[in-house]
C-alpha cells in the first residue's frame, strides 16, 4: 500500500548518486575552465542548464557539487551513528545507572546547541570547511541515534525473550549484540535515511552562509549564495541548484518512508 | 425466550413462552473487513432483562459480533443482514441516530480496563460526559448523577472523588468506571465483550456480581462476551456458541451444556470440564479422598516445617529459605529518601525432584519476582536459595551449572521468542551454559530430538516463530527449556494466554515429559483450576508472603486460610443450570 | 506537580553550566590573539601587550572564566573587542529582529500546521490525506533559505509588493516592521509547517487507535466529537515534544534567513563577529541562543506535566 513511496524515492536517489558518481569521469563540461564569454546563458541545447557569471555548465557543476553534499551527509550520519548506537546500547543495558544518566544528559547538552552554532563555533575556531561541516553535523547526530537507541532498546529489554536469554547466562553486552542490535536495525535504517537527508539540507545551509566546503570545491549551498546578487538578472542560478537539493532531500524522504513501511514487520509475514 | 427459528425452548416444557418482541435481533449479519469475510449468517435473538452468553475462542468472531451491534466496526467492512434494536434497525440508521443511542440505549464495556479510559480526564468528567451527551441536564445535576452512578458501581465518593484520574485506580476500579460510564444512563442493553478477563479472581467476582445486581435492579438486558464457560454458567439465561465467524449451535444454557448437539460445543465443555476445581458435591470417590487427604493435611499444613507430606523418599532439589527481595521505592517526601517496597517477604519452601509444586497468587502478590530470584535474575535482599546444594544468588554470580538444572516456560508465546531468529537458533540459546559445547552438528541434533519429544518435527527448526500458532510456540519455548536437561523448570503462567482447548493439549505434554524425564514443576499461576489440575503440592502467595501450603486435594477442598478460602469461593465454578433447576 | 518543576529547573541549570564551560572553552582554544588581530601584523609586542591587558586578555583563564559567567549574570556581556561597545547593547538591537522574526515564523507555522494536521488525521488515507502528505513532503525537502529566494524573485521583484531586503525599524511603526518581516517568517516557517503537520497527523493517528478512543465512541460521541474532546489532548503531548525541538531549527534557520534578506539580526552579528575575531560577543551570543534553546525545552517540560497529570506524580 504505503509501497508507493519506495519507488519513487530510490529512484530519484539513484539518479542523484549516479549522476555523483558519473561526475568523476565525465562531466559534460570541465567545471574549472572559465569561459567569461559565455557567462549567463538561459538554458540551452548545449548548456542544458545554462552558465553561471563565469560561463561555467551549471549541470557539471551540481554533479560535482552532488559529490560534496553527498560526502558530507553520509559520513556525518556515519559519525551519528557509529559513536550514537553504541552509546545507546549501553545507556539501555544499564539502565537507570549512572552510566545511563551521564549518557542522558550528555544527549541534552548537545540538544541545547541547535547544529548550526555548533557548526559555527567549530569553524570560528578551526577555520571554514568540508572537514568542519561533517564534524558539526555529525556531532549534532549523535545525540539523535543514542536517543533512539536508547529508547527502542529500552523498550526490548523488558520483554520475555531477552529474560530467556538472560536465563541462558548471556551477558549485557552480548545481549545488547545478539539480541537488541537485529531488533532495532529497521529503525536505524530509517533513522539513517533521514539524518542522511538533514545533513544534506545542514550542509547546503552551512556553504551558503560560507561555513561549508571552501572554493574551489563546488557545493549547491554556495551556488545559491552566490546567485543572489545576480538573481534579478539571471534567476535561473538560484533555481537549479536549490532544485537539486529538493530533489536528492525529497529522494531520500521518501526512500526513509518507504523503507519503514516495507521493514514494518506487522506488515511483512515473511522474514 | 423465542429463539430466532421460532421454536420453543428445547425439551423442558416451561412456563414462560414469550411471544413479545425481543430486545435484540440478529438476522443473517454477515460481515467482510476488507473483503474478508469475518461473520458468516449470524443471527441469535436475546429478550429484556436476561442474559445471553455469547462463547467461543480466540478468532471466533464473539467480538465483531459485538462491535456489529453497536455499529462500531473497523474501517473497511461491510455488513449484510438486519440488526434490530427495540424498534429501531440498526443497520440502515444515521450516524447520528446511532451515536444516539449508544451509551443512552446500548452500552458497551471491553476487555482491557486499564486503557479503557482516557489518561489526562478525571474519572468525574469522564463518567458525567456520558450524562451530557444524552440527557438536558445541568451540570450541577450532571455531577450530582455522576456522583451517584459512580457510588451505584461500587466506587463511594469519600473515597473516589469525581476529581481522580484513572491511573490512580486499580484495574478492577477502573473497570467499574467503565461500567459507570456505561450505565449512567440507564440503557436497556449492556453489551460486555470480556468484562473480566484481564482481572484477578477476586476482582472478576466482584464486577460479575456487580453486573448481576445492576441487572436485577435496572432490568437491564446482558450480552456477556467470553471464552470462560464457567463464567458464562454463572451468569447466562441463553448461549450462543461461536467457532471461526459462524454460530454453531445456540439455546438455553442448560440444554445446550448438558445435551450439545454440536462436536465443537462438546469439545469445548470437556476441555473446560478438565480444568474445574473439584466441589464437595462432586463425587463420592473425591470425597473420600478430601475427607483422608484433610486429616492429613491439617497436621501437615499446621507444622510449619519445610518438608511436607510428599514423597519422601525422593531426594531435595530446591530448596528456599526465608527469603526477602525488596524494590527501592522514591519516598513522596520533599527529601526522597529511599524506601523499599518488600515484594518476597520471608518465603521458604522445598522442592523435590520430579515434584509438581503449584504456587497460586493474584497479581501483585510477589510471584514474578519470585521467579526472578530463583532464575537468578536479580539481586536478593536476604536469605538464600539452593539448588542441588548449590547457591543461586545475585545475577552475575550464578554458575552455569546451577543455571543448566533450571529453566523457565513464560506466559507470553508471543513475546518470549526474539522475532528476528529461526527456531533451531531460539531453542539451541539455553546451550550457551554448557561447559563443552557441542559442535553445530551435535547442537542441531539436540535440536530435533527435543522438538519431536514435544510434538513438534525436526524440520521445524528452520522457520521462524512468527509462522507457528500460540499453542506450537509454547511447545517451542518448553522444548528450549528442555534441551540442557535440566532438574527444575518454572512455568511462569506458561497456559494462561492460551485457549481453552489447546491449554489441554499442552498441559498433558507437560505431564508426560516430566513423567518420562522425571522433571519436578514449579507451576505458578493465577488460574486455580489449572494449578489443581498439575500439581500435587500448592503453595498459596499473597503480599510477598506464602500464607497457605500443603497438598493439592486438602488444600482445595479444606481451605485453612481465609485468603485461600477467598480465592476458592471467587474462582467461577462451572455450575450447570440442571443442578440448579433440580 | 511543583516537585516535578524544582527538578527539571535543577537540570536546566546544570546545563546552561556546563554550556558555558563548553562555549568558553571551545572559543578560548582559538588560536590567533584578538589584541593581535585588531592592531595589525606590524604591530609592537608592548602595543599588543597593553592592549590585551586593557582588553583583560591577560588574566587566567578560569578567572576570566567566573567574570564573565558573573557579568552574564547581572546583564553585563562585557565590551566588544572591536567596537569598544557594550555587548549587551549590540545584542539587545538585534534581538528586536530575530526575536519577533522566531515568534512570527512559530506562529504561522503552528497556524497552519494544527488545522491541517487534524484534517488529514481525520480524513486518513483519503485524498485529503494524500494531497497533504503530499505537499508536507516537498515543504520539508525545500531549504528555507533557497524558498526565501524564490519568494524574493516572485514577490519582491516580479510582483514588487514587498522589499527584497533589509528592516523598516521599528521607529517607522509595527506594521511597516512586520511588513519586512513578513517574507522572511514565510520563509522560514515552511520547513516548520511541514514538519509540524506530519507530527500532529501521526500523533493523532497514534491516539486514534487507543482504547479509550473505543470506549468514546461507545459513549455515543461522533467521530468529529471524539478527535476534539479526547485524542486532541493527548496528541499534545509529542506535538508539544516536537515544538520544542523544533525551536532550535528555527533559531538555526533565522540566522541564515537574516542573510538572505540582509537584516541586521543576531545571524549577521555572529558572522561579523566570527570575521573580525570578536570573541566576546561570539561567546555571548551563542549563550544567549543556547540559553533560549534551553528556556523553550523547559517551559515545554512544564507544559508537558499540566497536560498529562501521570507527570505530576512521577520524578
Amino acid at each position: 500500500m504505503k509501497l508507493r513511496s519506495l519507488l519513487p524515492g530510490f529512484v530519484l536517489v539513484m539518479l542523484v548518486l549516479l549522476a555523483a558518481l558519473i561526475s568523476y569521469v565525465w562531466t559534460p563540461f570541465d567545471v574549472e575552465t572559465l569561459d567569461i564569454r559565455n557567462k549567463l546563458k538561459t538554458p540551452s541545447a548545449e548548456h542544458l542548464l545554462g552558465t553561471d557569471h563565469y560561463g561555467r555548465d551549471i549541470l557539471s557543476m551540481l554533479m560535482v557539487g552532488a559529490r560534496t553534499s553527498i560526502a558530507v551527509a553520509l559520513v556525518a550520519v556515519g559519525i551519528g551513528m557509529g559513536i550514537g548506537v553504541p552509546l545507546g546500547l549501553l545507556a539501555a543495558a544499564r539502565r537507570q545507572s549512572w552510566t545511563d544518566e551521564l549518557i542522558m544528559r550528555g544527549n541534552d547538552l548537545v540538544f541545547a546547541f541547535p547544529a548550526l552554532l555548533i557548526a559555527i563555533m567549530i569553524t570560528a575556531v578551526f577555520g571554514a570547511g568540508a572537514i568542519n561541516a561533517i564534524i558539526a553535523i555529525g556531532i549534532f547526530n549523535i545525540p539523535v541515534f543514542a536517543r533512539l537507541t536508547r529508547g527502542a532498546a529500552l523498550s526490548l529489554w523488558t520483554r520475555e525473550f531477552i529474560l530467556a536469554a538472560r536465563v541462558a547466562g548471556k551477558n549485557g553486552f552480548r545481549i545488547s549484540i545478539e539480541h537488541i542490535l537485529p531488533n532495532i536495525t529497521n529503525l536505524l535504517i530509517v533513522q539513517g535515511t533521514i539524518q542522511f537527508s538533514l545533513g544534506i539540507l545542514a550542509e547546503a545551509g552551512l556553504s551558503y552562509v560560507g561555513l561549508g566546503a571552501q572554493p574551489p570545491i563546488p557545493s549547491w549551498g554556495r551556488m545559491l549564495a552566490e546567485s543572489q546578487t545576480l538573481i534579478t538578472l539571471a534567476p535561473h542560478l538560484a533555481l537549479f541548484p536549490g532544485l537539486a537539493i529538493v530533489i536528492t532531500v525529497l529522494g531520500l524522504n521518501l526512500l526513509g518512508d518507504g523503507l519503514r513501511d516495507w521493514l514494518d514487520p506487522r506488515l511483512r509475514r515473511e522474514r | 425466550m423465542v429463539c430466532e427459528t421460532g421454536s420453543i425452548r428445547g425439551s423442558d416444557v416451561s412456563a414462560e413462552t414469550q411471544v413479545t418482541e425481543p430486545l435484540l435481533q440478529l438476522d443473517g449479519v454477515n460481515v467482510q473487513i476488507h473483503g474478508s469475510p469475518i461473520l458468516h449468517d449470524i443471527s441469535f435473538s436475546l429478550a429484556a432483562g436476561k442474559t445471553l452468553g455469547i462463547i467461543g475462542e480466540s478468532g471466533s468472531g464473539k467480538s465483531m459480533t459485538a462491535l456489529s451491534v453497536m455499529q462500531l466496526l473497523p474501517r473497511g467492512s461491510d455488513l449484510q443482514g438486519t440488526l434490530r434494536f427495540q424498534n429501531h434497525a440498526l443497520h440502515s440508521l444515521s450516524e447520528e441516530s446511532l451515536c444516539g443511542l449508544r451509551g443512552s440505549d446500548i452500552g458497551m464495556i471491553f476487555q482491557e480496563p486499564m486503557t479503557a479510559l482516557n489518561p489526562v480526564k478525571t474519572i468525574g468528567d469522564q463518567v458525567s460526559e456520558s450524562i451530557r451527551l444524552h440527557r438536558r441536564v445541568s451540570t450541577a445535576e450532571a455531577t450530582e448523577l455522576t456522583a451517584a452512578t459512580l457510588e451505584r458501581v461500587g466506587l463511594p465518593n469519600s473515597e473516589f472523588p469525581l476529581s481522580r484520574y484513572p491511573h490512580e485506580l486499580s484495574g478492577g476500579q477502573r473497570q467499574r468506571v467503565v461500567i459507570a460510564i456505561a450505565v449512567a444512563c440507564k440503557p436497556r442493553l449492556l453489551i460486555a465483550d470480556e468484562p473480566t478477563t484481564a482481572l484477578d479472581v477476586t476482582t472478576q467476582a466482584g464486577i460479575l456480581s456487580l453486573l448481576k445486581s445492576l441487572q436485577h435492579d435496572e432490568g437491564l438486558a446482558l450480552m456477556l462476551i467470553t471464552h470462560d464457560l464457567a463464567v458464562v454458567s454463572n451468569m447466562a439465561d441463553d448461549v450462543v456458541v461461536m467457532n471461526k465467524g459462524r454460530v454453531v449451535e445456540q439455546g438455553d444454557l442448560g440444554r445446550v451444556f448438558r445435551r450439545p448437539e454440536k462436536d465443537y460445543t462438546r469439545m469445548l465443555f470437556d476441555a473446560s470440564a478438565l480444568t474445574q476445581i473439584a466441589t464437595r458435591k462432586k463425587h463420592v470417590d473425591d470425597n473420600a479422598v478430601s475427607a483422608s487427604a484433610s486429616a492429613s493435611a491439617s497436621a501437615s499444613a499446621s507444622a510449619n516445617a519445610n518438608a511436607e507430606g510428599s514423597d519422601a523418599t525422593s531426594s531435595l532439589l530446591l530448596r528456599v529459605t526465608d527469603l526477602v527481595c525488596e524494590y527501592p521505592v522514591r519516598h513522596s517526601g520533599w527529601f526522597s529518601r529511599a524506601g523499599s517496597f518488600r515484594a518476597v517477604d520471608s518465603v521458604s519452601f522445598d522442592i523435590r525432584h520430579g515434584e509438581n509444586v503449584g504456587l497460586v497468587g493474584e497479581s501483585g502478590c510477589g510471584k514474578s519476582t519470585l521467579t526472578r530470584a530463583l532464575l537468578g535474575l536479580m539481586k536478593l535482599h536476604s536469605g538464600s536459595i539452593e539448588l542441588n546444594g548449590e547457591s543461586v544468588s545475585a545475577a552475575r554470580e550464578v554458575s552455569r551449572k546451577a543455571r543448566q538444572q533450571m529453566q523457565v516456560v513464560f506466559q507470553d508465546p508471543y513475546g518470549s521468542f526474539n522475532p528476528r531468529h529461526k527456531v533451531s537458533r531460539l531453542v539451541n540459546e539455553p546451550l550457551f551454559l554448557l561447559d563443552t559445547k557441542l559442535g553445530k552438528r551435535g547442537a542441531s541434533m539436540r535440536v530435533s530430538s527435543v522438538l519431536e519429544s514435544v510434538g513438534m518435527q525436526a524440520d521445524d527448526a528452520d522457520k521462524y516463530i512468527h509462522e507457528f500458532s500460540g499453542g506450537q510456540r509454547q511447545r517451542i519455548a518448553i522444548a528450549r527449556a528442555l534441551i540442557v536437561q535440566p532438574s527444575l523448570i518454572i512455568l511462569d503462567e506458561a497456559v494462561s494466554a492460551l485457549d481453552v482447548s489447546v491449554r489441554a493439549q499442552v498441559l498433558q505434554l507437560l505431564d508426560a515429559v516430566g513423567q518420562r524425564q522425571g522433571l519436578a514443576y514449579l507451576f505458578i499461576s493465577h488460574d486455580l483450576t489449572v494449578v489443581q489440575r498439575v500439581s500435587d503440592r500448592v503453595l498459596v502467595m499473597q503480599r510477598g508472603q506464602i500464607v497457605e501450603r500443603g497438598d493439592t486435594a486438602a488444600v482445595f477442598s479444606n481451605p485453612q486460610h481465609a485468603y485461600t478460602q477467598q480465592l476458592i469461593a471467587a474462582a467461577p465454578r462451572l455450575q450447570l443450570p440442571a443442578e440448579k433447576d433440580e | 506537580m511543583f516537585r516535578y518543576a524544582v527538578k527539571r529547573l535543577a537540570s536546566l541549570i546544570a546545563t546552561l553550566i556546563v554550556a558555558s564551560l563548553v562555549v568558553f572553552v571551545v572559543i578560548e582554544v582559538v588560536p590567533g590573539d584578538p589584541a593581535s588581530y585588531m592592531l595589525g601584523m606590524n604591530a609592537q609586542p608592548d602595543t599588543v601587550a597593553a592592549l590585551r591587558s586593557e582588553l583583560g586578555l591577560d588574566l587566567s583563564k578560569p578567572v576570566r572564566y567566573f567574570s564573565w559567567v558573573t557579568g552574564m549574570l547581572r546583564g553585563d556581556f562585557g565590551q566588544s573587542y572591536t567596537y569598544r561597545t557594550p555587548v549587551a547593547g549590540m545584542i539587545a538591537d538585534r534581538l528586536w529582529i530575530s526575536l519577533p522574526l522566531a515568534l512570527y515564523a512559530l506562529a504561522l507555522s503552528t497556524v497552519i500546521a494544527f488545522p491541517a494536521g487534524i484534517w488529514a488525521a481525520s480524513r486518513r488515507g483519503g485524498i485529503a490525506d494524500t494531497t497533504v502528505m503530499g505537499f508536507t513532503q516537498l515543504g520539508i525537502a525545500i531549504p528555507n533559505f533557497w524558498f526565501a529566494l524564490l519568494l524574493v524573485i516572485l514577490f519582491a521583484i516580479k510582483l514588487g509588493w514587498f522589499s527584497a531586503g533589509g528592516f523598516a525599524g521599528w521607529e517607522s511603526g509595527a506594521y511597516a516592521a512586520m511588513k519586512s518581516l513578513t517574507l522572511p517568517a514565510v520563509a522560514l516557517a515552511l520547513p516548520q509547517a511541514a514538519i509540524l503537520t506530519r507530527v500532529m497527523r501521526s500523533a493523532l493517528l497514534d491516539v486514534l487507535g487507543e482504547d479509550f478512543m473505543r470506549t468514546a465512541r461507545a459513549k455515543g460521541l461522533s467521530r468529529r466529537q471524539a478527535l476534539l474532546r479526547h485524542a486532541l489532548r493527548n496528541a499534545m503531548i509529542p506535538v508539544l515534544t516536537i515544538i520544542g525541538l523544533q525551536f532550535s531549527f528555527l533559531i538555526a534557520g533565522a540566522i541564515i534567513i537574516e542573510n538572505v534578506f540582509f537584516l541586521p539580526g543576531l545571524g549577521r552579528l555572529i558572522f561579523q563577529s566570527i570575521a573580525q575575531r570578536d570573541l566576546i560577543v561570539v561567546e555571548s551570543v551563542v549563550m544567549l541562543l543556547v540559553f533560549a534553546v534551553v528556556m523553550v525545552t523547559f517551559m515545554v517540560d512544564l507544559a508537558y506535566a499540566w497536560v498529562d497529570p501521570r507527570l505530576r506524580q512521577r520524578l
